[in-house]
């Protein structure tokens, strides 16, 4: 017992600068802006004029946040639905072995490397109608018309940015993805093609079912990505700004708008509440439907 | 349990636990020592100069010429905070002339430790910096947007406190510029000194306009003439461009919105933000036309003139709405432009000549300043007539910079303005002042409005509401925005555009005192 008492003193000792990080970076933080919730404050005076859940209320009433709602609903939908498979696709292509791949894995690293601002400003720069080359390059081609917008175009600003954000995510997604598929015993795949299973079988019988965690853990992370992470904020404001018009304000970019530029503490951090609360019931449903299939 | 590899050895857990006691006191040992060494050395760093409280009357700015101010002050740090647009701050413009070098070589005992962040970092940075209620800066960036909402938390040292400036002295300031340094009212504290001023006027590319025998248009409805006739888009060159993109829209809609005869705020008790006016309305109208018939449609992607300045270095553009620094462009041998007109933003059926929110951008004093008697020299020094001339000087082409004029009427006339095109951007700046601006940037809550209406401007201009829709929906959101500005700050906001009006005169005789040749001379 006393060489247990010693022990857990020292894991404690050990420990301790972690709890006191956490302490000061997170857990105060999370505290103090529950508190701003409740109250109207603006960073001009740091006067806090006490509202109860008055901020929670008027999110009911706020157009601009319901319209950044659906959008970040639908952005996260994609970005799970699309960039999950994708990096699934890339994950068994890189598995395979051909001749470069170390090559290539190493590139597959560089959209996630890149940080997300410099990503953003480099496909804004890429992708403006005006002055992009890759834009020139199709109209050049005869593909699309002089000038075309996608980022100026209400209808396809979101969708750009998503794919913009899958660009980035899926080489994430798909190195995780390998790191699973390298766990995958190769006994039990040769014993299945011994027996004459065709490689959709295998996938859709072995590869599939051992991926299931991976999968899950890819899914909780491109929800958070696309409701907090960078690729809520860094690549809207890298590249639409919120616009046009209103077409890419998601959550956590509003939250920010509201706290900063628009001077309202308190209601730009309800905002990022309930991005957390969001995120939160997202990871719990997809780990409750995991372990339930298990 | 773990074992030693190396010597074969497997520790048992009591030797394990000895060896984390080690661990545990040989390492408290070093972070106490790694402590008590970083307190001895903040121990021996001199303590910083309390702030001298200064009761005599402060140099003028307006006098202060070159060189520098010599001050007798202990071996000082300074730390300044500006932004990165200031070209003429860091050599990168023709002149290479350093202000704050040149400030330190005539002041041995002062360091300046320059910080620099883009225009739009800056409010984040200031607002967060300034609610923590720490020391950061002796000098810092203001503008507008900075100085209404920071004074009315009491960040800003009020210039009275510093030394006060004299009257003559403010009677010198651009009207616009003293708004953009005081928060509230012609007679409001001034919270900071000026370093520039400017104004959106009309550019043209003179090259084209004479090719096709066109005059420089001073109506609306001459520009639009003009526009017919040079806009062609199947050889990529179009009549008129502005960066329409969000974000820094709002300055090119208030041309619009004055040149209708319009104005942002009502004159009410509550100085309502009405965006949905019938000037308004037809503002945003215009805008439209000219996106659908003269602009390039990657226009709705460009912020300001700056992403839009590509089409006017190449000659792709003709008439180009904004600050008056894009006409440096003829100074660039390689530009596909020549020669500039450079004149008045035109209003409708000539009833106004209407101009766009100014800019003005100030450096004040935090509260939190540790050495505020230094800052207050350092301001003044960058408020002076050498600084502010050099500043103008130092305008070239080049796509992020931002050169303005002075902000001081008497540094106007310096002779070395007087050669082309700095005439032309000077007389053009001032008489553009003559007619109806704006500095509706003041109010606490300006970012949200601009937000607001920008948002819809865009949503009209991509047809996706029309223009009375979507100007009644900005109106919806400003009034939301209004209510709880006003139950927070209350009215009194200043619009210097009062006190501008009585400045004819006086501005005739400093466009007057300008020469230029008579081709770029245009009728008021």
């Amino acid at each position: 017992m006393p060489r247990l008492k010693a022990e857990s003193r020292d894991a404690a000792i050990l420990l301790s600068p972690f709890f006191v990080f956490l302490a000061v970076f997170m857990i105060y933080p999370l505290i103090a802006s529950f508190y701003l919730t409740l109250n109207d404050i603006a960073l001009s005076d740091l006067k806090p004029v006490f509202l109860g859940i008055g901020n929670y209320v008027e999110l009911f009433s706020d157009k601009l946040f319901q319209q950044a709602l659906l959008q970040t609903l639908a952005y996260l939908t994609f970005h799970t639905a699309v960039g999950v498979p994708f990096g699934l696709a890339i994950a068994l292509l890189f598995n395979e072995e051909f001749r470069g791949r170390g090559f290539a894995r190493a590139c597959l690293l560089i959209p996630w490397a890149t940080p997300p601002i410099v990503a953003a400003m480099l496909m804004y720069i890429l992708l403006n109608a005006g002055f992009g080359p890759v834009i020139y390059a199709f109209e050049i081609a005869g593909l699309l018309p002089t000038q075309y917008t996608i980022f100026g175009n209400p209808d396809l600003a979101l969708l750009g940015l998503a794919i913009v954000s899958l660009w980035k995510s899926s080489p994430l997604f798909a190195f995780i993805f390998l790191s699973g598929l390298q766990n995958l015993p190769s006994e039990v795949v040769e014993s299945a093609r011994v027996y004459g299973a065709s490689s959709v079988g295998i996938f859709r019988r072995i590869t599939l079912p051992f991926l299931k965690p991976v999968l899950a853990v890819n899914c909780i992370l491109s929800g958070i990505l696309a409701l907090s992470g960078t690729q809520a904020f860094d690549i809207v404001i890298g590249i639409t700004g919120g616009g046009p018009g209103y077409r890419t304000y998601m959550l956590y970019f509003l939250a920010w708008n509201q706290a900063f530029p628009w001077n309202r503490l308190g209601y730009g951090s309800t905002i990022a509440y309930v991005v957390t609360i969001i995120a939160v019931v997202f990871a719990l449903v997809l780990l409750r439907i995991w372990y339930r299939r298990k | 349990m773990t074992s030693n590899i190396s010597t074969g050895k497997e520790k048992n857990l009591a030797e394990q636990g000895t060896d984390r006691r080690k661990f545990l006191k040989y390492g408290a040992g070093v972070v106490v020592v790694a402590a008590a060494a970083a307190a001895g050395y903040y121990a021996l760093q001199p303590a910083p100069a309390p702030p001298t409280p200064t009761t005599t009357a402060a140099t003028t700015a307006a006098t202060t010429t070159a060189p520098p101010p010599v001050t007798t002050a202990a071996p000082t740090t300074i730390n300044f905070y500006t932004t990165g647009h200031m070209g003429f701050m860091y050599d990168v413009g023709r002149l290479g002339w350093k202000p704050v070098e040149r400030y330190m070589a005539a002041n041995p005992n002062i360091k300046i430790k320059t910080m620099v962040d883009s225009y739009f970092d800056v409010y984040t940075k200031e607002s967060t910096t300034f609610a923590a209620g720490t020391y950061a800066w002796d000098v810092a960036y203001t503008n507008g947007i900075l100085l209404a909402e920071f004074s009315v938390g009491d960040y800003w040292t009020p210039l009275d406190e510093l030394g006060g400036v004299p009257p003559e002295v403010i009677d010198d300031m651009v009207p616009y510029a003293r708004c953009a340094s005081s928060y509230k009212g012609p007679e409001g504290t001034l919270y900071g000194l000026p370093r520039m001023y400017e104004i959106f006027t009309l550019m043209a590319n003179a090259d084209i306009l004479d090719a096709k025998g066109i005059k420089f248009p001073t109506s609306y409805e001459e520009f639009l003439e003009a526009c017919e006739k040079v806009n062609d888009p199947k050889h990529g060159v179009y009549a008129f461009e502005v960066g329409l993109k969000q974000g820094y829209l709002l300055s090119p809609y208030l041309c619009f919105l004055h040149g209708n005869g319009g104005s942002l705020w009502k004159n009410d008790n509550m100085q309502t933000v009405e965006p949905d006016s019938p000037e308004s309305i037809a503002a945003v109208e215009d805008m439209v036309y000219l996106f659908k018939n003269f602009m390039p449609p990657s226009a709705i992607e460009k912020i300001a003139f700056v992403e839009a300045s590509t089409d006017w270095y190449n000659g792709q553009m003709v008439f180009g709405l904004f600050y008056g620094w894009p006409t440096m462009v003829v100074t660039d041998p390689t530009a596909k432009i020549k020669r500039v007109y450079n004149w008045l933003w035109p209003g409708k059926k000539k009833i106004v000549r209407s101009a766009s929110q100014t800019a003005s951008e100030s450096y004040g004093v935090p509260r939190t300043a540790k050495y505020k008697k230094e800052a207050w020299d350092f301001i003044q020094y960058l408020s002076s007539r050498e600084v502010q001339v050099q500043d103008t000087l130092g305008m070239f082409w080049k796509q992020e910079n931002e050169e303005p004029i002075p902000s001081y009427w008497s540094y106007m006339t310096d002779d070395r303005f007087k050669a082309y095109p700095m005439n032309i951007i000077l007389r053009a700046q001032l008489a553009q002042s003559k007619y109806r601006a704006s500095r509706y940037d003041q109010r606490p809550s300006y970012g949200a409005y601009a937000a607001a209406i920008e948002a819809e401007i865009v949503n009209a201009l991509t047809e996706k509401k029309k223009p009375a829709d979507a100007m009644k929906d900005a109106r919806d959101a400003c009034d939301k925005i209004l209510e709880t500005e006003y139950a927070k700050y209350g009215g009194g906001y200043w619009d210097p555009w009062t006190e501008m009006q009585n400045l004819g005169s006086k501005i005739d005789k400093l466009i007057d005192a300008i020469p230029v040749e008579d081709q770029y001379k245009f009728p008021f």
